[in-house]
């Protein structure tokens, strides 16, 4: 059972990452293929279970970069069921690229700022 | 055996979603299901986990639904519309398209030749629809700036 302070900061946790979804799929279709709940896994393992979206926002993302031209789908069978498996497409690793550089340019200059002054 | 509770949620995305989106979300949902029935939670419990991960059934529906193409399509035709529509107008009224002959059968084919009588009474229609003066001509731009002061 969690708390409520730690529900309330998991729902504004939620709520930045929004924001910054589309990206955190890309990267974790980086090192290959996967389906949806895999993405999920990768994006809940990585984050050390900071980031545990709920799985149906996962899908209908998924759809939106494909139809964006950022990663393909196709039906597979994975454990035992059919499953879309997706992957980057090159346009997909362009913005990732760039939306990682971006990312670590703003990171920075707020780490700066944050730094508690001599 | 699958939860009932899964099996109307299952239910709920095949009423709300095209077949093969419904597919890859049930998939989704049985994923969870089996992840926690083998991390050890009893049936209702994986199936109350799994449901309460996947998200309320409205809100999961209305995403994928926002993000289909057929409704990207109408969006953008929406958008694009008034534009398109725009462009033809000032098309149409650059060119005059008001002075084009109105579009008929060919001079020399066979549906366009008419007898003399059928000539004379087409003449005489086009004059009783010009009136007594014929058709008014536009008058130049001077005369009517001068006419609307």
């Amino acid at each position: 059972m969690i708390s409520g302070v730690a529900y309330l900061r998991m729902r504004a946790e939620a709520q930045a990452l929004k924001g910054h979804l589309d990206t955190l799929l890309l990267a974790s279709l980086e090192s290959g293929p996967r389906h949806g709940y895999a993405v999920r896994e990768a994006l809940r393992d990585r984050s050390g279970a900071r980031f545990d979206l709920p799985t149906g926002t996962i899908y209908p993302a998924l759809r939106r970069l494909e139809a964006a031209g950022l990663v393909t789908g196709t039906w597979a069978e994975a454990g035992g069921r059919r499953r879309r498996i997706y992957q980057l497409t090159p346009a997909g690793r362009r913005r990732l690229a760039g939306d990682r550089a971006a990312w670590l340019d703003f990171a920075t200059a707020v780490t700066a700022l944050l730094e508690p002054a001599p | 055996m699958t939860s009932k509770l899964i099996t109307g949620y299952v239910a709920g995305l095949r009423r709300g979603l095209p077949a093969r989106v419904a597919d890859e979300a049930v998939g989704g949902l049985l994923d969870t299901y089996e992840q926690n029935l083998a991390a050890g939670a009893a049936e209702q419990d994986a199936a109350r986990a799994a449901v309460a991960d996947f998200g309320d059934l409205e809100t999961v529906v209305g995403e994928f639904t926002r993000q289909a193409p057929g409704r990207r399509a109408a969006r953008l035709l929406l958008a694009t519309g008034p534009v398109a529509g725009g462009c033809w107008a000032a098309a149409l009224l650059t060119s005059r398209a008001w002075t084009w002959p109105a579009p008929g059968p060919q001079p020399g084919s066979r549906s366009f030749r008419m007898k003399g009588s059928q000539r004379g009474a087409a003449a005489r229609a086009l004059r009783s629809l010009r009136g007594p003066e014929g058709m008014r001509k536009r008058a130049p731009p001077g005369q009517r700036l001068r006419a609307m002061s």
